[in-house]
This record gives C-alpha cells, structure tokens and sequence, in this order.
C-alpha cells in the first residue's frame, strides 16, 4: 500500500517536473515562433521590444529554478496560465471542455463494461458462440479507435438523415426543455461512443471471460450445481458477482488507453473536449495549452490507475482469505 | 502453427502488394501524374488525389515507411527492453529497484498525450517520432522480460551453471536465450504494430514530417478537405489508407499473438 502511494506521487512529480521541463529545453519560444509564422491564421509581427517585454511578462526571463517555484505556487492557487491563442485562462477552457470528455470517456466505459462482461456471461455457456466472439473480438480489439470513427462517419453518418456529423449539440439550438437538449446531446455522442465502444468492449470482455472462466472451475460451483440450485442463480449470484472485481479494476486502468482514444476521436467527429483544444493548441504552437492539457489528462489517467491498483490489492486479498 | 504460416502468408501478401506499387508501377508518390482527383481507372489504380498525385503510389510508399518507422521502434524497444530487463532481472538488488520504478513509472503515464507533447516540443521529423514511440514501448518488455529472467534464475540448471562458474553472458545467452529470445521477438512484432497505429495517430493531428507520405497525413488531408462528405471522393481517398492501415496492423498484432501462444504450447 505505501508503495504504491511512493509511486503513485513520485509518477506526478515525474510528469510534472518534464511537464515543466519541456518547454524551457528547446530553443526557441511561442513569440519568436508566432511571429515568424505567415500565412496562416496567426500573423502577429513582434517587434524586438514586444518579445522582451512579453517574455518577462509571462516570466521566461527568470532563472531555471525560479521559475518552477513560481509555477507550483500559480498553480496551487488554480491559475495554470493564459492561453496563448485563445487569450483567456487556460483553467476555464479546460474547465469548459474537460466535462464533454469525461462525458465520452465514462460512458464509453461504463457501456463496454457492462456489455463485455453480459457478453462473457453469455459465452462461457457454450463453446461454439465463445469461440466466435472471441475470434471477432480478438480483431476488432486490435484496430485504432479512430479509424473506426473515420469509417463510421462516411460510411454511416454521411448517409443518414438522422445523425449529426461534428459538435457536441446543435449549433445554436434552441431547446423547449431539458429532455430535448439531453437526447440533442445523446445522439451527438452516438457515434463517437459507438467508436470508443467497439475497441474497449473486446477488453472488458477478455477480462470477464478470465475472470469468470477461473471460478468456473472452483469447487463451490460444482457444490452450488449439487445442491441442484437453478442455472440462472449460479449464473449471476455465484459467476457474475465473484468474477466482476478484476472487471471493475480493469474499467480504471482503461482510462489510460481511452483518454488517448478519446483525444483522437474527439477531433475525428470536432467533438468540443479536451481532443480538439490540444490539436489546436499544436497546430498554433499554444504551449501552455499543450501542457495543462497534458498535465490534466495525466493526473486523471494516474489516479485512475491508481484506483485500479487499490482494486487489485483487494482482489488478491480475497483470494488469499479464500 | 498453421495460423502462424496463415498470417505470415498474408503479411507476404500486404508487402507484395505494395512493394509493385512503390516499384514497378509507373506513377510517383510525390509528383502529380494526373488530373485532380480522378477516380480510379486502369491508369490510375486507385485514383487521385486533390493534387492529381496517384494514391496506389502514394500508399505504397506511406506502407514502407510506416514499416521503417515500426521496424526500427521495435528493434530500438526490444534491444532497450530486453537489456535493462535482463539486467534488472539477472543482477537485482538496487539496480533491478530502480528499473523496475522507471518502468511502473513509464506505465502509468498515458502515452499519446505524452507523445503529442514531445512531438510538438521537439519538431516533427521521422527521427524524433521513431525515439520517442520507442522510449515508450520498452517499458511493459522490459517488465515480461525481467520477470522470466528471475523466474528462470531461479532453476536448477541456472544455478548448476553458475557453482560451475559460467559467466553472466554465458549463462544469459547459452541458459536463458532459450526463454528470453522468443518473447522479445514477439513483443518486437506487437511493437511494429503499436508503433505503426501511434505514427498515424500522430501524423493525424499534424505531428508527422509533413513532407514524408504516411497514411495518417494521408487520412488528415483527406478529412481536411472542404465539401468531402458531398462528394464520392473519400471512396478512393480516404478508404485506401483507412483500410491499409487498418489491415496490416491488424495482421502484426494476430501473428504476435499467434506467435505468443504458439511458444507458450512448445514449451
């Protein structure tokens, strides 16, 4: 347990000393770069003076040490920069997109967690749809989530009437109640989620088939199969219950994975999250976007896989109690 | 091992395909050999793009250097993984502690975020992309690797070697290549695959050597194009890479795990 906190912090100081580091190792800075970029959407000619001044202004002009002290007591106090293409803090864009992404990214999990796991179930049944369905899984598994939505857009949504290509919720709709907007929003995310869905189900439902498939073979089911209680009672109060632990840790180390999906997606269907702000943040070289949108994606994906740790230290003490 | 022959067969089969393409096949990848965005016909195979460049070139050409990018990441990954994991696992004590963190640590951390930092940090060329794709595929090797070293330290026949003092490359090589060898190999093939999905997704949102022809530029250009979705031209566009993509990284990462069960049943 105490290791695991040691690494569980010692991992976030990595990334955020490199978080910092980063920037400050390379030659060359945002000014130099926006005023020596023409011709695209950004032409801001910088005098000498301008540069100067901007660069003290957001304190690049400071010693190496002095700056990353400056840079834990900001953002301590919540302030994680201003952005430098949007011209606003970088918190309250990020504060603005973070809840489309988690929106995308817990549902997709919840959904493939409780589809792979239903699925496994199934199939432990019979020998032959277990065989199918993982053959189909083992390759579905293996294909980009992006791709994925690449195909799913030309090939589904560009055809159909019904569903909206990009964005979050209609552009400039206008809503008569909340459930109008809830379903507006629910068929924006079909596709994305449908993307998402089809690479992580695959992986929840390798776990549950492990997971079940081991208890399956434990004594107390055949005892359970002796005491001549009905198939659908061992199915679900001994299998599925006993068996969904390693599931639910696998739901929290598969943020790491969809947090990278997600991003990809995101900017597939311009979907408005955390995805299409770092695109655009690289292609306007916004560093201090880039980086908070780093640091926030890896501070989420860390304590999430340092919830699945936990969940796995439980799972093994069961099976030591056992 | 007949899955194992399937596979290999039809990887032989992919690179055939495009190795016509980037050889003996009349149009180039890099200079329009058309009118723009004509669509397939015996003269261009696969049509054009909105430069008139020939897309079945263009495609072959972004195989061999998705290929490249994959081949030399895996080599780089497997050399990296397999030494610290073998050292970590064969000497233990303080060094294994520190290789064994780096590598929880290199776990934890979500990879494509990272690789977009650096990737727009440090530029965009081919170099960077294979270092930095590497430096983040060592890590669950080094872990394999390290683990089936201790397990294997631990055999009798190890530590009959060592009382009759074998060396440490000796007995590395003659007593633990044997275990070792096979699951670098495989995870080498698994990191081609890896390597080929993270070049495009990268090259995707426009972190890629914007001169070289990869699949994922391809796909980002395409997708970039105004009025796309009224037209037919993502039929031979977009599909093309999508689907070439789709298909051989698909193919590496069966046949590495084709190749995983078939070492586990030998031995």
């Amino acid at each position: 347990m105490k290791r695991k906190i040691v690494i569980f912090l010692c991992s976030f100081i990595v990334i955020y000393v490199f978080n910092f580091s980063i920037p400050r190792l390379m030659p060359g800075d945002p000014f130099s770069y926006s005023s020596s970029v023409s011709g695209e959407d950004n032409i801001t000619d910088l005098s000498r003076e301008q540069i100067e001044y901007l660069r003290s202004y957001y304190g690049m002009d400071k010693p190496f040490f002095e700056q990353f002290t400056d840079m834990v007591s900001r953002n301590l106090r919540g302030d994680f920069g201003l952005s430098i293409h949007y011209k606003r803090a970088a918190s309250d864009i990020l504060a603005e997109r973070l809840p489309w992404t988690l929106f995308i990214m817990t549902s997709t999990l919840a959904l493939s967690l409780l589809i792979g796991s239903l699925l496994a179930l199934w199939c432990i049944r019979s020998k032959r749809a277990d065989r199918i369905v993982y053959g189909v899984a083992s390759v579905i598994s293996e294909i980009p989530p992006y791709l994925i939505a690449i195909l799913l857009l030309f090939l589904v949504a560009a055809n159909v009437r019904w569903l909206p290509l990009s964005g979050a919720e209609t552009a400039f709709g206008v809503y008569a109640t909340e459930l109008e907007w809830i379903k507006d929003v629910l068929l924006h995310a079909l596709l994305p989620m449908t993307a998402m869905c089809l690479v992580t189900i695959p992986r929840f439902y390798f776990t549950a088939r492990a997971s079940f498939l081991g208890i399956v073979e434990k004594p107390y089911i055949l005892n359970a199969k002796a005491k001549g209680l009905r198939e659908r009672r061992i199915r679900w109060r001994y299998i599925f219950f006993n068996g969904i632990t390693p599931v639910i840790a696998r739901f929290f180390l598969s943020v790491g994975s969809t947090v990278g999906g997600t991003l990809l997606i995101e900017n597939v269907f311009a979907y408005p999250g955390l995805g299409t702000v770092m695109r655009e943040a690289v292609k306007y070289r916004d560093y201090i976007m880039i980086q908070d949108v780093f640091l926030l994606s890896a501070t989420i994906v860390l304590i999430s896989m340092f919830l699945a740790d936990l969940i796995n230290g439980l799972v093994d003490k069961e099976s030591a109690d056992l | 091992m007949k899955k194992v022959i399937i596979l290999c067969a039809a990887f032989a089969a992919i690179t055939l395909f495009f190795l016509y393409g980037a050889t003996l096949y009349p149009h180039g990848s890099r200079l329009p050999s058309g009118a723009s965005l004509e669509a397939p016909s015996a003269l261009h195979l696969l049509g054009t793009d909105n430069l008139g460049v020939d897309i079945y070139a263009q495609l072959s050409s972004g195989f061999f250097r998705s290929m490249a990018i994959g081949l030399a990441t895996a080599a780089l990954a497997a050399l990296l993984g397999g030494l610290l994991g073998i050292m970590a696992g064969y000497l233990g004590g303080r060094f294994d502690t520190a290789v064994s963190f780096l590598i929880n640590i290199l776990l934890s951390v979500p990879q494509l975020p990272i690789m977009i930092v650096v990737g727009a940090f440090f530029g965009q060329s081919t170099g960077n992309i294979i270092w930095i794709i590497a430096i983040f595929s060592w890590a669950p090797i080094a872990k394999q690797v390290r683990a089936k070293t201790r397990s294997v330290c631990g055999t009798r026949y190890v530590q009959l070697a060592e009382s009759y003092g074998g060396g440490a490359l000796y007995i590395i090589v003659r007593h633990m290549g044997r275990d070792i060898f096979p699951l670098l190999a495989i995870n080498g093939i698994a990191v081609i695959g890896m390597a080929i999905i993270q070049e495009s997704s990268l090259a995707y949102l426009g972190l890629s050597d914007p001169l070289a022809k990869s699949w994922g530029l391809m796909i980002s250009k395409a997708t970039a194009f105004s009025g796309i979705f009224f037209t037919d031209f993502w039929k031979w566009w977009i599909l093309p890479p999508v689907f070439s993509l789709m298909l051989s990284v698909v193919c590496l990462r069966i046949l590495a795990r084709a190749l995983e069960s078939y070492f586990i049943k030998e031995r």
